[in-house]
C-alpha cells in the first residue's frame, strides 16, 4: 500500500533546493509528523517528558534545510530517510546535552506530553469563526495516542521493526541489511510486531 | 465483546490474524469477509482485530500529509470507488442495505423508550433507523446507532461532546435533537426528529417555485446554519437532500437535518477513509467546500458550509451543480480535487445560457420563467452573489450565513448587494500562483502584474522625489512587504514590514499595511487598536485609517442587535470622517488605488486619479497594467500612449505598449499588429538600453513572430545585463534549440546545469513547459528539418510526444 506521491516529493525537493520558499513549506507540513513520530518513539517514554517533541522535529527540518543543497534524491523513500538520519543526529545530541546537564531524569515524574486533547470549544462566536472543531482532530489525535502507548508496550525488537518499517517506511531488505537479518526474517517479524500492535491497541 | 476468550483461544486468534498480515506482507489484498468465514466461531473477534491492523496502518499512512501535496490514493486504478453507484451522490436515505452483519442490533428490537421500525439509511459508521418513541407519547423518530466495531471508548467520547453541542440547537428549520443514550450493549445513539420531507430541489422543483420563492426558502436554510454556526457546530455535510422541506399546515418549512452527526459519527477524513470498507465515498464531492476536499482536516470553518450553501444557491437557481458530478467523479481523487480546488465554476446565468434550448425550456418551466427571462433574473446579482459564497479562497466568501442571507434579501429588496464582480487580478494572481511551481516562465508575469505596479512605482517616486538611499531601501521593503500581502502571505508581509515600522520615510505606511495584514489575519479587535493610533497621522494616513475602520465596523457582525447598531454607527463616523480628510487630488487617489483590495477598486480610484488630472503619470502607469491585468489591452494601449505623450523620453511608456500591442495582436489574431509592437520595443529599449527586462519582452514578441535569430540575440543580451537570472539562460537555451543551432544550445545546457543555476530537475520541467507553450501558440519549438539529438533535449521530446499524444 505505498502511496505513490514520491515522485512529487522529489519535484519539491527540487524546488526546495533552488531555494523555493513556498516547496520548502510544503516539504515540512507533509512530513512534519513523521518526523514527530521518529523522534518521539527514539525517545521512549520518560524521556518524551523531558525533550520537547515538536522542538526536535523543527530542529531536524532546520538541520534538514540547512543541508539541503547536499542532498540528492536517487530512490523512493530517500527523503524519510534522509530525514531520519538526521533525526537520530538530532536526538544523540540533545541526549548529550541532557546528560551533560547531569539531571537525572529518571527521578522525575511528569505525565506525557501528548498536547490537550479535551475540547471545550463550543462558544457561540458570530462571525468568522476559528473553528477547527475538535471532534475529528480530537478524535485522530487520541487514536495516534493511543497508537503510541500501544507501540511503548511492545517489546523492544518489535518496536525497532515498527519505527523502521512503518516510521522510517524502510524496505524489507533495508531493514535486513540493518539488522543483519534476510528479508524473509524480517518480514515474518514485522508480520508480529503487527499483530502484537493490533492486540495492544484494542486493550489500551 | 463480552464472551471470555481463553489463552488457547487467544493464541488461535492471533494466529488467524497473523495469517492474514503475512498476506498483506506478501502483498495480497485478502478480502475480510472471505477470510473470516474460515473461523466462523471467532469471526468477529478476528474481524476486530483485522480492523484493528488496518486502521493502524492507517493511522501510519497519515502520519505523512500527504495530502499537502495532493497525491493519489491507494486506489491503483486511480478511479474514485464511489463510481459503481451510478454516479450519484451516495445518500444515506438511498442505501437502505443493512451491513455485513456484524451482531447489528436489529428490526423490531426496543432500544431504551424506541423500538426500531425500519432503516432509513446508512452511512460508513452509522445507520439511521425510523422508530417509534412510546413513552411519554407515540411518535415516530430518527434514531442514528453507531455500528459496531466503531464504538472505541474515544468515539464515544467524541459522540458525547457533539451530542451536548447539537441540545443547543433550537431553531424551527433545524431538525430537533429530542434525546441521545446508549443500549445495553454500550453503543451510543442519537433520537432525532423524523422528518417527512423531500429535498429542496426536488420540493421547488415540483411547486414550481419562482426564483423569488426559492430564495426566499433558501435563505430561511441560511438562517437555520447561522444559528448553529453561533453554537460552534459546522454541518459539513450540506446537500439538498439533508435539507428537507415538508409541510406543516399551511405552512412550507425547510429543515436542515444531520446537523453535525455527521461529523461525529465519522472518522477523520483521511485519504483511507474516503474509500472505507465497502467502497463508499464519504462525503458529497459535488458540495464540497475546496478546504474539505484538501482533506488535511485541520482546517475546517463555518465558512465550508458557506460555500456548500453557494453550491446549494446554485443548483436551486440553475437546475444544474457547478461542476457536472460526471467531470468530478470520473477522474482520480487528485482530479477531483483539483477541479474543486482549481477550476472556476461558470455563472449561473452563463450556465443556463450554455444549455441546449430544450433543457433550459425546461429548466425555466419549472421556475414559471422562459429561458431568456431566467437568464436575465440570474444576470449580475445572483451571478456575484452565488460566485462570491463558492469563492475558493473562504476569506473571500461570505463571512457568515447571515451575510449571504442578508445579500439575498437585499437583491429580493431591490438594494444594491455587497457582493460584486469577481476580481480578476484575483483570479489571475491564483492562476499565476498555482503555474508559478510547475512554471517558471510564468515568474516573469507574476512580476510584471503584482510587481511593478507596487514596486517599480513606488521605487520611481522615491527616487525623482530626490530622496536618499534610505529612503529607497524601506520604500524598497514596504513595498515587498506589500507585494507579499498581494501573494496572500500575509505572515511574511508582517515580518518584512517589522523592519520599517519607525522609518521616518515610509514608517505611517507601513503601520497602516501592518493593520491590514493584521485584519487579514483574522484579528479585528487588534487591527482596530492599530488603527485607532494612526488617526493622527497626516491626512493621507488618517483618511485610509478612517475608510478601514468604517469597513472593519460595517462588515463585523455581532450578533446582538444593540452592539449590531453601536457598530453601525461607529462605521458611518469613520465614513464620514475620512470623506473629510480625502483631499480631492490625483496623488491622494492614487495612493488609494494602490491600497484597494481588487483590481476593480483600484480600477475605481485610478480613473478618478486621472480624471482629475488626466497627466498624472503614475496613475496612467498603474491604470495601464491594471487593463493587462484585466486583458484590456485596447484600455492599455490608450494609457500608454498618453503616458509617450506626456514623457517622450521615458521608455516606460513605449514599453507598456509594445506589451498592449502584442497581447492585442495575439489576443484579436491581428499579426501585423506585431510589428508596431516591436516598434515601440525598439524605441524603450533605445531610451534605457541597460534594461533587461525590455529586452525579454521583445523576445516574446518575436518569439510570436517566429523570429527565432532575434529572439536569440534578445536572450543573449538579458543574460550579459543580469548573467545571475537563471530565467534568461533558459531562454538563450530556447531560442538556440529554436534557431537550430543544437550544439550552441548542448554548450548552454551544460552551463546552466554545472554551474548550478538551474538543477536538472527544474531544466526539464521548465523546457516541458515550454515545449508545450510553444506548441500551443501553433509555433515549433526546433525547424522541422532537424531534430535536436541528446540528453540536453530528452524532456522537450517527452513533452511533445505527451502533447501529441494528448492532442
Amino acid at each position: 500500500m505505498r502511496y505513490s506521491f514520491d515522485p512529487k516529493t522529489q519535484q519539491l525537493v527540487a524546488l526546495a533546493k533552488d531555494g523555493d520558499q513556498l516547496a520548502l513549506d510544503q516539504l515540512c507540513r507533509v512530513y512534519a509528523e513523521r518526523v514527530r513520530w521518529m523522534v518521539r518513539l527514539r525517545m521512549g517514554k520518560e524521556l518524551r517528558s523531558k525533550l520537547e517533541s515538536m522542538d526536535l522535529a523543527q530542529e531536524v527540518f532546520i538541520h534538514a534545510l540547512e543541508g539541503m543543497r547536499d542532498f540528492t534524491y536517487e530512490n523512493e523513500g530517500d527523503f524519510i530517510r534522509w530525514l531520519s538520519k538526521i533525526a537520530e543526529n538530532a536526538f544523540r545530541d540533545n541526549l548529550d546535552k541532557l546528560h551533560a546537564e547531569k539531571r537525572d531524569i529518571r527521578k522525575e515524574l511528569r505525565l506525557g506530553g501528548y498536547g490537550p486533547t479535551t475540547g471545550g470549544r463550543f462558544f457561540g462566536t458570530p462571525g468568522p469563526i476559528d473553528a477547527t472543531t475538535p471532534s475529528a482532530i480530537m478524535s485522530k489525535r487520541e487514536d495516534l495516542a493511543r497508537l503510541e502507548e500501544a507501540i511503548d508496550k511492545l517489546r523492544p525488537e518489535y518496536r525497532e521493526v515498527i519505527l523502521l518499517a512503518k516510521i522510517e517506511e524502510l524496505s524489507y531488505s533495508q531493514i535486513g541489511d540493518r539488522l543483519g537479518k534476510s528479508a524473509g526474517a524480517v518480514k515474518m517479524l514485522v508480520s508480529r510486531a503487527i499483530v502484537a500492535l493490533a492486540s495492544t491497541f484494542e486493550s489500551v | 465483546m463480552a464472551e471470555q476468550i481463553d489463552d488457547n483461544q487467544e493464541r488461535f486468534i492471533k494466529d488467524a490474524v497473523q495469517q492474514f498480515v503475512d498476506a498483506q506482507i506478501e502483498g495480497q489484498q485478502p478480502d475480510i469477509d472471505e477470510f473470516v468465514k474460515e473461523y466462523p466461531e471467532f469471526e468477529h473477534q478476528i474481524r476486530q482485530m483485522i480492523k484493528n491492523v488496518l486502521k493502524i496502518d492507517e493511522l501510519f499512512a497519515s502520519l505523512t500529509h500527504a495530502e499537502e501535496i495532493g497525491s493519489e490514493t491507494a486506489d491503483e486504478s486511480g478511479n474514485l470507488v464511489g463510481e459503481k453507484d451510478d454516479n450519484r451522490p451516495i445518500d444515506e436515505e438511498s442505501v437502505p442495505t443493512a451491513s455485513s452483519g456484524l451482531g447489528m442490533v436489529s428490526i423490531g428490537e426496543q432500544i431504551g423508550r424506541y423500538k426500531l421500525l425500519r432503516i432509513l439509511g446508512e452511512g460508513g459508521f452509522g445507520i439511521v433507523y425510523l422508530a417509534e418513541q412510546q413513552r411519554p407519547m407515540k411518535r415516530q423518530v430518527a434514531l442514528k446507532i453507531i455500528k459496531p466495531g466503531m464504538d472505541s471508548a474515544q468515539v464515544i467520547r467524541r459522540f458525547e461532546a457533539e451530542r451536548q453541542a447539537l441540545a443547543l440547537l433550537d431553531h424551527p428549520n433545524v431538525a430537533h435533537v429530542y434525546d441521545a443514550g446508549a443500549t445495553d450493549a454500550g453503543r451510543p445513539y442519537f433520537v432525532m426528529e423524523y422528518v417527512k420531507g423531500i429535498p429542496i430541489t426536488e420540493h421547488c422543483d415540483r411547486q414550481k417555485l419562482t426564483i423569488e420563492e426559492r430564495l426566499k426558502l433558501f435563505v430561511k436554510v441560511c438562517e437555520a446554519i447561522q444559528h448553529a454556526h453561533q453554537k460552534g457546530i459546522i454541518h459539513r455535510d450540506i446537500k439538498p437532500s439533508n435539507i428537507q422541506v415538508c409541510i406543516q399546515g399551511e405552512k412550507v418549512v425547510p429543515k436542515v437535518i444531520d446537523f453535525g452527526i455527521a461529523k461525529a459519527l465519522t472518522q477523520p477524513l483521511t485519504e483511507r477513509t474516503l474509500v472505507t470498507e465497502q467502497g463508499q465515498m464519504l462525503g458529497t464531492p459535488e458540495y464540497l467546500s475546496p478546504e474539505q476536499a484538501e482533506m488535511t482536516n485541520q482546517d475546517i470553518d463555518t465558512r465550508s458550509d458557506i460555500y456548500s450553501l453557494g453550491v446549494l444557491l446554485y443548483e436551486l437557481l440553475t437546475g444544474t451543480l457547478p461542476f457536472e458530478p460526471q467531470t468530478l467523479r470520473k477522474g482520480s481523487l487528485e482530479q477531483m480535487r483539483e477541479v474543486i480546488r482549481e477550476a472556476e465554476p461558470k455563472t449561473p446565468s452563463t450556465r443556463v445560457s450554455s444549455l441546449d434550448a430544450e433543457a433550459s425550456t425546461k429548466l425555466a418551466k419549472c421556475r414559471q420563467s422562459d429561458a431568456d427571462a431566467l437568464q436575465r433574473k440570474l444576470r449580475g446579482d445572483l451571478d456575484w452573489i452565488t460566485l462570491k459564497a463558492m469563492e475558493k479562497d473562504r476569506m473571500r466568501r461570505y463571512q457568515t450565513a447571515h451575510a449571504l442571507a442578508e445579500d439575498v434579501e437585499r437583491h429580493l429588496r431591490h438594494e444594491p448587494v455587497l457582493a460584486g464582480p469577481l476580481s480578476k487580478i484575483y483570479r489571475l494572481k491564483k492562476f499565476l500562483r498555482k503555474h508559478r511551481t510547475q512554471a517558471i516562465a510564468a515568474a516573469t508575469m507574476v512580476i510584471l502584474i503584482a510587481g511593478i505596479v507596487v514596486v517599480s512605482v513606488m521605487y520611481i517616486q522615491a527616487v525623482n522625489r530626490g530622496k536618499e538611499a534610505e529612503s529607497i531601501k524601506h520604500t524598497d521593503i514596504l513595498s515587498k512587504a506589500m507585494e507579499l500581502r498581494s501573494n496572500g502571505q500575509f505572515q511574511e508581509a508582517l515580518t518584512k514590514v517589522k523592519a520599517v515600522l519607525n522609518s521616518e520615510h515610509v514608517g505611517p505606511k507601513a503601520r497602516l499595511l501592518r493593520a491590514r495584514l493584521i485584519l487579514e489575519l483574522q484579528s479585528p479587535a487588534e487591527a482596530v487598536k492599530e488603527l485607532e493610533k494612526l488617526l493622527n497621522e497626516r491626512d493621507e494616513i488618517a483618511c485610509q485609517a478612517h475608510f478601514l475602520l468604517a469597513r472593519i465596523y460595517l462588515e463585523s457582525h455581532p450578533g446582538d442587535p444593540e452592539t449590531t447598531e453601536e457598530y453601525q454607527q461607529k462605521a458611518k463616523e469613520h465614513q464620514q470622517r475620512g470623506e473629510k480628510l480625502f483631499s480631492e487630488s490625483a496623488e491622494a487617489y492614487f495612493n488609494r488605488s494602490m491600497m484597494a483590495d481588487t483590481v476593480n477598486e483600484a480600477l475605481e480610484w485610478l480613473n478618478k486619479a486621472v480624471d482629475l488630472d488626466p497627466g498624472h503619470y503614475d496613475s496612467r502607469e498603474a491604470r495601464a497594467l491594471t487593463y493587462h491585468a484585466l486583458r484590456k489591452y485596447n484600455e492599455m494601449e490608450i494609457d500608454a500612449s498618453v503616458m509617450i505623450g506626456n514623457e517622450s523620453s521615458n521608455s516606460k511608456g513605449y514599453g507598456l505598449r509594445a506589451i498592449a500591442r502584442r497581447e492585442k495582436a495575439v489576443a484579436q489574431g491581428e499579426k501585423e499588429l506585431l510589428a508596431d509592437a516591436i516598434k515601440d520595443h525598439n524605441k524603450a529599449i533605445k531610451l534605457s538600453p541597460a534594461e533587461p527586462e525590455l529586452y525579454d519582452q521583445r523576445r516574446k514578441t518575436h518569439m510570436k513572430m517566429g523570429n527565432y535569430e532575434k529572439v536569440l540575440s534578445d536572450a543573449k543580451e538579458c543574460v550579459r545585463l543580469q548573467p545571475d537570472e537563471k530565467i534568461y539562460h533558459f531562454h538563450s537555451f530556447c531560442a538556440l534549440v529554436a534557431s537550430g543551432r543544437y550544439d550552441e544550445a548542448k554548450i548552454k545546457y551544460d552551463t546552466i546545469i554545472e554551474s548550478g543555476l538551474m538543477t536538472k530537475y527544474n531544466f526539464d520541467m521548465s523546457a516541458a513547459k515550454h515545449v508545450s507553450d510553444t506548441l500551443d501558440a501553433g509555433l515549433s519549438w526546433h525547424p522541422p528539418e532537424t531534430r535536436p539529438v541528446g540528453a540536453a533535449f530528452l524532456a522537450m521530446h517527452e513533452s511533445d510526444e505527451i502533447y501529441h499524444q494528448l492532442a
